[in-house]
């Protein structure tokens, strides 16, 4: 009894290595939307591409589309635009959600490297619409919204090419099938 | 001169320190402001893992706080604001978790674990002091004969082992 009484703290400091270790490996900024299984809000925006025209949550739904929350001044943005291009390569509507940016760095992002996006939604500093209300806090996320527009997936932070093949086309295909 | 010129350069030092969330909000009463500082220090930035959105300088935490004051100024409770921001940015937001069974070990595990280590070190006091009572009853001169002897059986026998030695 004495004799295992000595190895408690052992024990307890391996239990405690244990524990930290997994926080070690995990990342404290990635976490699941409150916006999960609930609806799209609601919002009406102008476009990246023209002032004037405001999209509204009506005119996207319909279809099982993604938002893909972007800048021109996110590393990680870069980063993803390939997957982001091949998603919209596979026909999955891609609405982009230009966030915190500025109009002609926008632009200029847009030519350089393709623009997979059906549309461009422009949220810029100080304006809290449609990214504030999904609770975006930096870039890139991509919500998935099903047809009846609630939010079915999200990812925050770069998609990978693995994530696509893995999880983002097989979600996409599985909410297209259902209803 | 040297003073002076070392109170400027500390002086210096703490500007940008105190630099955090200056921009300034016109509160309609006393009252919002007060809650404003008070949200403010328990709401945390989404963005930035460690800090209140009063303290962070992050684009974030300023978009909320521009949102805590427009909710503030349109007569929000407390209550509403975390509901609102919650329903948005997740339980995160609030600094506070709320008690729930998968919280329950963030919750009670630490006093659980102050009251178990205050029981152990009573419990280890206690068994210690049994095996080593202070009092026994016998006197001094009692102990004092029986120390006499051990020590006696000792030299006893360090000197029958050294004579087997020299044989």
């Amino acid at each position: 009894m004495k004799r295992a009484l000595l190895f408690l703290p052992l024990i307890i400091f391996m239990g405690l290595g244990v524990f930290l270790y997994k926080g070690l490996g995990m990342d404290p900024s990635a976490r699941e939307s409150a916006l999960l299984n609930k609806p799209l809000p609601e919002f009406s925006m102008p476009r990246l591409d023209n002032e004037e025209l405001k999209v509204t949550r009506d005119d996207l739904l319909g279809e099982v589309f993604l938002i893909n929350v972007w800048g021109s001044w996110c590393p990680a943005c870069y980063e993803e635009h390939d997957e982001i291009l091949r998603l919209a390569k596979e026909g999955v509507p891609v609405v982009g959600l230009n966030y915190k940016d500025e109009r002609p760095k926008a632009f200029r992002y847009l030519s350089q490297l393709g623009n997979p996006y059906t549309v461009n939604l422009y949220e810029p500093d100080g304006v809290r619409a449609l990214a504030f209300d999904l609770g975006v806090y930096g870039a890139p996320e991509t919500f998935l919204i099903d047809k009846e527009g609630i939010v079915r997936y999200h990812v925050s932070g770069e998609i990978t090419a693995r994530m696509v093949d893995e999880v983002i086309l097989p979600e996409v295909r599985k909410w297209q099938n259902a209803y | 001169m040297a003073k002076r010129l070392l109170i400027a350069l500390m002086l210096l030092w703490i500007a940008p320190l105190s630099h955090a969330a200056i921009e300034l909000y016109d509160f309609s009463s006393e009252e919002k402001r007060a809650r404003f500082h008070e949200l403010g220090a328990v709401l945390r930035c989404p963005m930035c893992e460690n800090q209140s959105i009063i303290d962070s300088e992050s684009p974030s935490a300023f978009d909320m706080r521009q949102e805590l004051y427009r909710l503030l100024e349109e007569g929000y409770t407390d209550d509403e604001v975390f509901e609102y921001l919650k329903s948005r940015f997740g339980e995160f937001i609030h600094y506070r978790p709320p008690v729930r069974q998968d919280t329950w070990l963030l919750w009670f595990l630490p006093p659980v674990l102050i009251v178990g280590g205050l029981l152990l070190l009573v419990f280890l006091a206690r068994s210690r002091s049994k095996e080593d009572p202070p009092g026994t009853g016998e006197s001094l001169s009692e102990r004092q004969l029986k120390l006499k002897k051990i020590l006696e059986l000792d030299s006893e026998q360090t000197s029958t082992s050294n004579s087997k030695g020299s044989s």
